[in-house]
């Protein structure tokens, strides 16, 4: 069969219930996102939840929905955040969630009581090593503004990731970096919104490292209706399934056409 | 210029840095800790500034491609007009101290033209998967049958639909992710360490010298 129909096939599938959505039932919520959704809910108000944005723009139609549903579940309870991108492509996606979620960025009444966002720190683990060594580390914030006169870091007793009630990871690379400089060295345990292609990396380290992870677009889906607020992640949803059962289904046709063709007689007389 | 300066000082400097930074991680002692984090700060801004050296290396490359004209330029051309975009975004950083994150230019290329192609070209790979898994997956061997039968009860589970279709698609995807691939990926990020902790030992004791360039 012409490759070229397999295409127009998916392209069906992926468009017509992006265009006019379905409905269908999210079905059972999975323990790994309900444990990530209970622990944030469990954590003392004004904890502080540091986020890293690790999603370039390919896996960030994955993560960005978690993200996005994580703020807004630390914004119900009340909990400081702070923000940091380990990679050059990631920082419009922090501003681009504060935006969502809280409506604005620097200039939000709360910027620097209780969101903070550092931009970019460089060299990946040594970066986030030097940030969880001193939380001043980078001197200033995305934006500029001096981190010593920001009310957010006042009460800190340690001013080290020792302070840090959890640190969540949104990506697509690995997540073994974040618990082996936070959750072994300062005991912070470690959460997730990754894209479905990290989940099997994550299982090692689940449940005692990694408290909880979002699994693609499927796990944010879940904390959106676990938070209330239905977004991007939901309405992929009904893609997603469709997408998923047309794949399989042409495996299946596939394997039958082939044992059918091994089956008949070769040749003729 | 000698051996000593191209080798035994960047090995030197190289076994210096990995024990210090090495000993950060054991010893809790405030002074020696507090020199590591600026240590490490001090890599993070060598770091920076090899990108720059990136930066300038790919400009090179594809200024000398559009002066030659060799084959296709459009792609050449459109690299050196982000230049633009850059010096512009610095201009207004430096000079006007608007933040590259508020400047409207710099946003509008990311948003406009970098993040959509990339997330376009990472879609595309769902039409390959599917020609792909249509026209290579076959279950010719007991292996192959358990890697099937594998991926499309994990397909499946992941997506609404298949609770819908058959309740115990959660559970038995839930089983596999738990314990099969478990086990493996543990082995696998295990047999990981191991290789990269040999190979640093092989560094630090100078047996791996490709890192220094050609010394010759």
């Amino acid at each position: 069969m012409d490759v070229r129909y397999m295409y127009l096939l998916v392209m069906i599938v992926v468009s017509i219930p992006l265009l006019k959505p379905m409905g269908l039932p999210l079905g059972t919520i999975s323990v790994e996102t309900t444990r990530m959704y209970q622990y944030i809910d469990k954590l003392p108000s004004r904890s502080i939840i540091v986020m890293i944005a690790d999603q370039s723009p390919a896996a960030a139609a994955e993560c960005q929905p978690a993200m996005v549903a994580n703020i807004q579940h630390a914004v119900n309870k009340g909990h400081r955040v702070l923000f940091y991108a380990s990679r050059t492509d990631a920082v419009p996606f922090i501003d681009d969630a504060m935006k969502v979620v809280l409506g604005a960025t620097s200039d939000h009444p709360n910027y620097g009581k209780l969101y903070v966002n550092l931009g970019y720190i460089p060299e990946g683990e040594l970066g986030l090593k030097g940030l969880a060594a001193d939380v001043f580390f980078t001197g200033r914030d995305a934006y500029g503004k001096d981190l010593r006169a920001m009310e957010f870091f006042r009460d800190l007793p340690k001013k080290d990731a020792s302070d840090w009630g959890l640190i969540i990871y949104y990506g697509a690379s690995s997540v073994d970096w974040v618990v082996r400089q936070i959750t072994d060295v300062y005991g912070c345990k470690t959460a997730g919104g990754v894209a479905a292609v990290l989940v099997t990396r994550m299982y090692p380290y689940y449940p005692h490292s990694i408290i909880g992870f979002q699994t693609g677009l499927r796990g944010a889906a879940e904390y959106e209706v676990l938070v209330k607020r239905p977004g991007e992640a939901a309405a992929g949803m009904d893609a997603q399934s469709l997408s998923h059962l047309a794949i399989v289904i042409m495996i299946i046709v596939g394997n039958i056409g082939y044992y059918a063709s091994r089956r008949k007689p070769s040749g003729g007389g | 210029m000698s051996l000593v300066v191209k080798r035994y000082i960047p090995h030197a400097v190289l076994v210096a840095t990995a024990f210090f930074l090495a000993g950060d991680t054991l010893l809790l002692e405030k002074t020696y800790n507090d020199l590591a984090t600026s240590g490490v700060k001090a890599i993070s801004i060598i770091g920076s500034f090899a990108v720059l050296i990136s930066i300038t290396m790919l400009s090179r490359l594809h200024v000398r491609r559009i002066q030659r004209r060799r084959t296709v330029i459009e792609s050449s051309v459109l690299l050196v007009c982000m230049w633009a975009t850059m010096i512009w975004g610095l201009f207004r950083f430096a000079v006007q101290g608007v933040s590259p994150l508020k400047e409207f230019a710099v946003q509008q290329v990311f948003s406009g033209i970098v993040s959509p192609g990339d997330a376009t070209i990472y879609s595309i790979l769902a039409f390959f998967i599917a020609a792909a898994a249509y026209r290579a997956f076959r279950a010719r061997s007991i292996e192959a049958t358990i890697l099937l039968g594998s991926g499309v009860i994990v397909m499946l589970g992941k997506a609404p639909i298949g609770e819908m279709i058959w309740g115990y698609f959660p559970v038995l995807t839930t089983w596999l992710t738990d314990v099969p691939n478990t086990a493996g990926v543990r082995t696998l990020i295990l047999s990981g360490i191991i290789a990269v902790t040999a190979l640093y030992v092989r560094i630090i004791l100078g047996y791996e010298r490709g890192w220094m360039g050609r010394g010759d």
